[in-house]
């Protein structure tokens, strides 16, 4: 009963600091076998863990999320800190809408990455004639310093081996340096092409396409203390909620902020702000980006729609220069 | 089953629990997808189970499995029981759970032909036809065609003798065409977009939503819509067809009633809502012309059954009478925190998921208006049909929807189409600027079986029937 134990200091430390908790904490062993008639026969079993934090006090809420495979690695107080810090700070103001600078923490570009994913980083997006990559390839199409890629090996991300199909992964470049590279295959669009799959299949049967599911965003060289500083007017911005597609080619996407949204001032983060509603292109965004941090952290939401499988993101932080929010939740 | 259930209330009663219930889920699912003439996929699914919930010394534990001999039953019994004596140790607050009189009894969705007696190439052969009359139109870059049919047997017994048999049918069907021309991508679908309207009916729904139909018109309305004028922004008033009105019934009134949301059970996913349990009788949620109603019973609502999985009978339930709250959708557990009953709204997705608060079939009651009227009295407005896009905040407060199609109205008639129409609003404020709904002869059910709830999450199918209605000073064309 190491979790109860572990829920039990957690909410202890929460309710210490006078804020109510609301999480989940889940952890579970995944048999990932793949036979065809083919001759493939792939099997790979791992562990997968996914503990996450929200308190509130009714003005303020903060969010705080562990992924790593191995508990111990947990430092409960710092951890439940996080979250705390985040929720402190009084009532929130409210801010109008409109375009301003602002940071985006992991977990906020972690949910650019992923619709960019959906929309245009696949085979059959581009098949389709539906991707923002088609007639693209070979351009700059966002900002130089980022560089964004699939790769289910690297161990700083939720590895996998194989894919739904056993076809062994492979690292796929989507945005180097800010032009647009390649796109993931599975044995289907392949075929299509005569190519090799790059092992991005997913769950048969698959009818939305070879979606990347374990993207990285390359870090830069800095650090987001001095990205807070630099920024004169701005938003700061923990995670994104409910966010949805709008004009997919253009890849406009919705969303609200949610659990730490902060005014930013001469260069200090200054107080909360009511959660905004933002509706901007994603490929805008990451054409106006003035630094990235060198530190990344990895995101999942561990399962999607009840389903258990390993999808995770490692992302930066990220400072945009002009982020249209077009909206405020406030009654 | 009934020496299967027993073996475990036993079990329960020998450990003196609170209160302990065995749910035994048998699913079947089939979905046929084609996609530009050819058979995308086809999915034949079971999956049995059970799941038991244990109520001990004031604490829930759940556990399930799907192997069912006799030695699983008990492990998986003890589960449960070790989560709640655990959980009872560090839970500063016991749950209460009022006695409920036994419920013995059965239920089955009436149907008229059953969809896993109608074999998967005359299915394919519906979809193929349908799919090929959007691709006569050239332009059409996809067709779709989307066909589902879904059967459930359960089980459901409690350590207070209640023990309810149950046979849900469910069926739907859709296409989309999807033309992509210029950098921008339009689609049209029908009966409704995310693959189609869905209901607890048996193939005979399927054959009455007549796809084959409607393909050569969906096609053609896409097309248009490419060299349609974008959606104006600006602030204006609005007509939303029933389609479009089922998922904002959805996201703006059915996620925010739900007890158990308020309450802050769902706070670590997808938030909790700006209702609160004092509101019921003193909060104007909309204006005089909304009235919604949770009913459980309506024939062939998506979310319709015969009893919740706590064994409360299904229902009907005002929930908010001329634009006031005066209910919440509520369990066992969180109506007697209200002094109430149960209304019945508790569902689990299969066997090896805890029940939540569901919507049931979450209804816009029909006006007086016919839509000819709605759009004769509007001066200049839009009227919006058919969901693209939604997302809403984590209290149920700021929300933004997108629609496949737009029409302009201009002097009291209806005009030319928009592209990519968007509206954006408040919930409380948006309701109560609705100064019209139309009647019976434009009242329909839709089904929506994609909603998303609870960690680890699940999905239910769930049900709303709306008309046309109208709202004034909405603010559209969101940039």
């Amino acid at each position: 009963m190491r979790k109860v134990k572990t829920i039990q200091e957690i909410l202890s430390l929460v309710k210490e600091k006078g804020f109510s908790a609301s999480g989940a904490f889940s952890h579970g062993e995944v048999e990932l076998i793949v036979v065809n008639s083919l001759g493939v026969e792939a099997y790979q079993k791992f562990s997968d863990l996914f503990l996450h934090l929200i308190v509130q006090n009714g003005k303020g809420s903060g969010y705080a999320r562990f992924i790593p495979r191995d508990l111990d690695q947990l430092q409960i107080e710092p951890w439940v800190k996080t979250a705390v810090t985040k929720a402190q700070g009084g009532s929130p103001v409210q801010v109008e809408p409109g375009e301003y600078e602002v940071i985006l923490e992991p977990e906020a570009v972690r949910e650019l990455m992923v619709f960019l994913g959906y929309l245009g980083f696949h085979a059959l997006a581009v098949q389709e004639g539906r991707s923002f990559f088609c007639n693209e390839f070979g351009k700059k199409m966002v900002h130089e310093k980022v560089t964004i890629y699939d790769d289910g090996l690297d161990p700083q991300g939720l590895q996998v081996p194989f894919d739904f199909e056993g076809v062994p992964k492979q690292k796929v470049i989507f945005f180097e340096g800010g032009v647009a590279k390649n796109v993931t295959y599975d044995s289907l669009t392949a075929g299509k092409e005569g190519r090799e799959s790059t092992g991005h299949g997913l769950i048969p049967p698959n009818t939305e396409g070879p979606i990347p599911i374990n993207l990285f965003m390359q870090g830069g060289d800095s650090h987001l203390e001095e990205m807070i500083r630099s920024v004169r007017r701005g938003i700061y911005v923990t995670r994104f909620h409910y966010t949805n597609v709008v004009e997919p080619m253009k890849t406009v996407i919705t969303g609200m902020t949610r659990d730490g949204t902060f005014w930013i001032e001469e260069g200090e983060i200054k107080n909360p702000v009511k959660n905004l509603r933002f509706t901007e292109s994603v490929l805008k965004a990451l054409s106006r980006v003035k630094a990235v941090s060198q530190g990344r952290k990895i995101c999942s939401s561990g399962s999607v729609y009840g389903r258990r499988f390993i999808n995770g993101t490692v992302a930066p932080a990220i400072q945009v220069d002009g982020f249209n929010f077009s909206g405020v939740s406030s009654l | 089953m009934k020496d299967l259930v027993e073996n475990i209330l036993n079990l329960a009663r020998l450990k003196k629990v609170d209160y302990a219930d065995v749910r035994i889920v048998r699913r079947q699912k089939e979905e046929i997808a084609v996609k530009n003439g050819e058979m995308e996929a086809l999915t034949w699914d079971e999956d049995f189970g059970f799941g038991i919930r244990v109520l001990f010394q004031g604490a829930w534990g759940f556990a399930c499995s799907s192997k069912v001999d006799k030695k699983e039953r008990e492990k998986t019994f003890h589960r449960a029981w070790k989560i709640s004596r655990e959980g009872s140790r560090i839970q500063p607050k016991k749950i209460s759970f009022p006695h409920a009189p036994p419920v013995v009894a059965r239920y089955q969705t009436p149907i008229s032909v059953n969809p896993f007696r109608v074999s998967p190439e005359t299915k394919l052969k519906l979809l193929l036809e349908a799919d090929a009359v959007i691709r006569r139109n050239k332009k059409v870059k996809i067709s779709e065609a989307f066909l589902g049919a879904y059967q459930t047997e359960k089980t459901f017994a409690s350590t207070e003798g209640s023990f309810v048999e149950q046979g849900i049918v469910e069926c739907g069907a859709g296409i989309s065409a999807t033309v992509i021309e210029g950098g921008e991508i339009q689609v049209q679908s029908y009966p409704n977009s995310f693959r189609g309207n869905f209901a607890t009916q048996g193939y005979e729904w399927v054959e009455e939503l007549k796809i084959g139909s409607h393909g050569e018109r969906i096609a053609e309305e896409a097309v248009q819509l490419l060299s349609a004028k974008p959606c104006p922004s600006g602030i204006t008033t609005l007509i939303l067809d029933g389609s479009q009105l089922a998922l904002q019934v959805h996201e703006s009134i059915g996620h925010p009633i739900e007890l158990d949301r308020i309450l802050g059970t769902e706070a670590s996913y997808a938030g909790t809502s700006f209702l609160k349990p004092k509101r019921v009788d003193d909060f104007q949620f909309g204006s005089e012309k909304v009235n919604i109603v949770a009913d459980a019973t309506f024939p062939g609502g998506l979310g319709t059954s015969g009893f919740d999985d706590e064994g409360v009978k299904a229902q009907r339930v005002p929930i908010i009478s001329r634009g006031k709250l005066v209910n919440l959708l509520t369990s066992r557990e969180t109506a007697f925190l209200l002094g109430k009953e149960s209304n019945g709204t508790m569902r689990a997705d299969g066997w090896n998921r805890l029940p939540l608060i569901r919507m049931t079939n979450i209804n816009l009651e029909p006006g007086e208006w016919t839509l000819e009227q709605m759009i004769t009295g509007t001066e200049e407005g839009l009227f919006l049909s058919t969901n693209r896009s939604w997302s809403i905040d984590d209290q149920r407060i700021n929300f933004q929807f997108g629609t496949e199609v737009g029409w302009e109205i201009k002097a009291g008639k209806l005009g030319g189409m928009v592209k990519n129409p968007t509206y954006t609003g408040i919930t409380p404020q948006f309701w109560n600027s609705c100064d019209a709904v139309a009647n019976r002869d434009h009242w329909q059910m839709w089904g929506t079986p994609n909603c998303g709830k609870g960690e680890p999450g699940q999905v239910a199918h769930v049900g709303h029937g709306t008309a046309p209605a109208r709202f004034r000073n909405v603010r559209v064309g969101v940039k």
